[in-house]
């Protein structure tokens, strides 16, 4: 540790101390404040620390990491979560990569429509959850209005406690929310492609679904990789979302990883059973940083 | 040939401008909902058929979410635009700093910690909230509203510094040595010449930060339950638990909630685009 000091401020380079004072409160918050809390929650998870007896911590080593992987509920909140992030993602990267190339044509409104777009970026989860619960809602949603109206449904239905629908519009709400951020980033990869790329290709007879399989997808496969990552970062941290549109119901077909850790931990009181399972949620995301960094360095070698 | 060239690219246009609209209708369309029931009276929200363009417009939801109702909502947007407004300055200033650090002074180990950056700005905030919790009740700080800018400046810094830093990186040295030869030490050089380049960049990343502190509310929910220290998520998420569902007053409040994010968000729009999609895109 003293020599980690005495190396971090080694006087012998000119910029070290400069940056170890320019850095510092940046590594003293996000270190100190993250990085301890771990600690904090990883000496949590090997004990059997509930609210009402806070004090006393005996460590019962990894029993309540074989509590979470045999628990029923928890392995239903990972399904969840996984059904959630695997649709979520996929969705918006297939409606992020068309807006994003109606978005590069040339047209009139392209300006104002690129500004309209990230609007729904800006918009808090709170808001998010309760506008569209607000349009599903069971007697005088709009959505149901319009299905009625149009024919596709007889009937008003109850969306959000049903078991068939609650966690597809999760999705559609999340999609709505998500996808301009996807579309923006892909937006810009699209215009490092160069337009003598296509005229190339239809020279050659290529057709436009061809050029897109052709050009298009390969040149923007960086920026699609950083959406997907980041995409599946927010999927397994989504919360606000579940919390205010289902709170994870009707029974526990809407209760992701997050929001189940988040019930054990301020509901129930299980602090340390809730310790665990949030670090095998941050054992997931870790793994998806780890491919996330290592891809982005060798992008940046090659 | 050239006229059959002409109608396809026509077509090509039309087919466009259909799905240009159902996307915006989309995206657009739930903001005018909610604003359309924010201003209609009260009983017209459960009429059968609802009113897409407003008979007659009504403010009572606006005047009772600001008044000091049971719900009060203008409380909870002083609330949030200080820890907003906080948050925002700390982690810029912070931001620069470090970023300024890791993109041109050469020390060891400043790859290890850039890269306990990015884990950091990975790690999901429920992970933390335990010890959070009981950290910030040890030495007060939860129902406290420095407690939120704090917990929220250090899951922001680590994204601040990132896009800082690839902004700093576009900047020539050359631009910096040349103060530097005229006799600027390290700092003057990096607030003379650097920050005001980097205009864009602070301007992209200070929204990125009042946008996601704005709409915080796990954490929040955590640290704070005294109505008197909501922010706007919480006070909103209160409609659903405490009162019958009033979709009126809810809508009204969520208005006011996005409002500033979103005119942010718009006035600033080009920097923001390219805040978000740096390092995204490689030049």
């Amino acid at each position: 540790m003293k020599e980690g000091i005495k190396r971090f401020f080694d006087f012998e380079r000119s910029d070290a101390k400069l940056a170890a004072v320019l850095i510092a409160p940046t590594f003293i918050l996000v270190i100190g404040v993250v990085a301890y809390p771990l600690i904090y929650s990883l000496i949590m998870s090997f004990g059997d620390v509930e609210f009402a007896n806070i004090k006393d911590y005996d460590f019962i080593g990894f029993s309540q990491y074989v509590k979470t992987f045999t628990d029923p509920e928890f392995i239903n909140a990972a399904q969840v979560s996984a059904k959630f992030i695997f649709s979520t993602v996929f969705v918006k990267l297939v409606l992020g990569t068309l807006i994003a190339v109606m978005l590069k044509e040339r047209f009139i409104g392209r300006s104002i429509s690129r500004a309209l777009i990230i609007v729904p970026w800006a918009t808090p989860f709170v808001v998010v959850g309760l506008m569209w619960k607000w349009m599903l809602h069971s007697k005088v949603g709009i959505i149901n209005f319009l299905l009625v109206r149009l024919g596709i449904i007889e009937e008003y239905i109850p969306f959000l406690s049903s078991k068939i629908f609650a966690m597809p519009f999760v999705v559609v709400a999340d999609v709505w929310q998500g996808t301009p951020f996807f579309a923006i980033i892909i937006l810009a990869g699209l215009q490092t492609i160069p337009d003598d790329l296509y005229e190339a290709a239809y020279m050659d007879g290529a057709s436009g679904v061809k050029a897109f399989f052709s050009i298009t997808l390969p040149m923007v496969k960086y920026p699609l990789f950083i959406s997907t990552i980041l995409g599946t970062i927010l999927a397994i941290n989504s919360f606000d979302l579940f919390f205010v549109l289902t709170k994870g119901g009707p029974g526990n077909i809407t209760t992701n990883a997050t929001l189940f850790a988040w019930n054990n931990a301020f509901k129930f009181y299980h602090l340390s059973y809730a310790s665990a399972i949030s670090y095998v949620i941050l054992l997931f995301a870790m793994m998806v940083t780890i491919i996330y960094v290592t891809l982005m360095r060798r992008n940046e070698i090659a | 040939m050239k006229r059959k060239l002409y109608s396809r690219k026509t077509i090509n246009k039309i087919i466009l401008y259909f799905f240009l609209t159902i996307t915006m209708l989309f995206f657009l369309f739930p903001f005018y909902w909610i604003v359309m029931t924010s201003i209609q009276p009260r009983g017209q929200l459960y009429a059968p058929t609802p009113n897409f363009i407003p008979k007659n417009v009504n403010i009572d939801n606006y005047i009772d979410i600001l008044g000091v109702g049971k719900v009060n909502i203008a409380m909870a947007l002083r609330n949030s635009l200080i820890v907003a407004v906080s948050v925002t300055v700390v982690c810029i200033l912070f931001g620069i700093f470090a970023a300024y650090a890791f993109a041109r002074l050469k020390f060891k180990g400043s790859n290890t910690i850039f890269v306990a950056l990015i884990f950091a700005q990975m790690l999901p905030p429920v992970a933390v909230l335990i010890p959070f919790y009981l950290i910030f009740k040890q030495v007060g700080l939860t129902n406290t509203l420095q407690g939120l800018v704090i917990m929220q400046t250090s899951w922001l810094l680590p994204i601040v510094t990132w896009i800082l830093y690839s902004y700093f990186k576009t900047i020539p040295q050359d631009l910096e040595d040349s103060a530097r030869i005229d006799g600027a030490s390290k700092v003057e050089a990096l607030l003379k010449i650097i920050v005001p380049i980097s205009l864009p960049g602070l301007v992209s990343s200070g929204v990125i930060c009042f946008v996601f502190s704005m709409g915080e509310f796990m954490g929040a929910m955590a640290i704070v339950n005294v109505t008197r220290l909501h922010t706007l998520p919480l006070a909103l998420a209160q409609f659903f638990t405490k009162y019958s569902i009033e979709y009126g007053k809810i809508t009204a409040s969520a208005v006011l909630t996005v409002l500033f994010p979103i005119s942010f968000v718009l006035i600033f729009q080009r920097y923001i685009v390219k805040g978000l999609t740096a390092g995204a895109v490689k030049e």
